[in-house]
């Protein structure tokens, strides 16, 4: 417990700081190409939720260190060992897929986006799959190389 | 190194002789390591409540359930009181590896490990005993046994 929460609390902050690090670089360099003018990384849908576009990017910020958090949170799947790693990983995704989806649709209202949403969402997927497959071969040939060194013994 | 086996019925107990012309760090090692492995004894409880001394290559796995730790050895199950993470530290050097949060075991009792397809590590153990492990324990597994190979 008091390790989930010590897990729960660092990825908040880091969530939160990267969150709000990439939203600055986003908005600094979209604003300098002068594209669009007073441009701000948050959806305007969200936006529209509060009464001040600071409190939209406070909890925008907020939301960021939710997900981390959340993300963190659910690493506990890792640690059953009967399920075997690529249904960890399955369960694992289908949890946090859960929290992003109503971060994304609900919150943000990304389906009226469908190139920023496709991008999340496959983004998303393609790098649990390819963590998978990594993983996957890296531990099989840790097995046979520790069944060879038993053979040695 | 060589290291050489007398036998001779002369020696009714096992005598250890480490010869070299000085004392210097690796005699110091090399014999408390020793007395780690050979001296190490898990205090353990039979079924019916006796006391029994265990030596730690005799005991198969180590486990904590149902807040209890219980020691396995090929034939029989006692219970431990001592903490699993205490054992952890006191056994390091007689061949002892965690392999969960829940369970540590004797890596010269391991006969062979299997991946399913799901990605479930299955450990044998010699007497039969299965037993799972996770991906992250497979490293600290695969490093104790290469080191136990170097020596």
């Amino acid at each position: 417990m008091k390790e989930i929460l010590k897990r729960m609390c660092i990825s908040f902050a880091i969530s939160s700081f990267a969150g709000l690090l990439v939203n600055l670089l986003i908005d600094f360099f979209v604003n300098a190409a002068g594209a669009v003018e007073g441009f701000v990384s948050i959806p305007p849908e969200f936006l529209a939720k509060f009464t001040t576009p600071v409190m939209a990017a406070y909890a925008n910020v907020l939301l960021y260190g939710v997900i981390g958090a959340s993300f963190a949170t659910m690493t506990f799947v890792f640690e059953i060992n009967r399920l075997g790693f690529l249904l960890q990983y399955l369960l694992y995704f289908c949890l946090t897929g859960i929290i992003l989806a109503f971060v994304t649709l609900h919150l943000w209202e990304l389906h009226r986006y469908p190139v920023p949403l496709i991008c999340t969402l496959s983004g998303y997927a393609m790098s649990f799959l390819i963590m998978g497959i990594v993983q996957y071969r890296m531990v099989k040939q840790d097995i046979d190389k520790i069944n060879e060194l038993i053979v040695r013994e | 190194m060589q290291i050489k086996a007398v036998i001779n019925e002369n020696f009714k107990d096992l005598e250890l002789h480490v010869c070299k012309d000085k004392m210097d760090s690796e005699v110091r090692e090399i014999i408390s390591t020793l007395h780690g492995f050979l001296d190490s004894k898990i205090v353990a409880r039979d079924e019916i409540g006796n006391t029994v001394n265990l030596r730690p290559g005799e005991v198969i796995s180590l486990y904590a359930s149902n807040q209890k730790v219980y020691a396995l050895s090929s034939d029989k199950q006692y219970t431990v009181q001592k903490k699993l993470y205490e054992l952890e530290n006191e056994l390091e050097k007689a061949c002892f590896v965690r392999i969960s949060k829940s369970e540590l075991v004797n890596y010269k009792m391991i006969k062979c490990l299997d991946m399913s397809m799901t990605g479930t590590i299955k450990l044998v153990m010699k007497n039969g005993y299965e037993t799972y492990t996770s991906r992250r324990n497979i490293v600290k597994i695969k490093e104790v046994l290469v080191k136990g190979n170097e020596r």
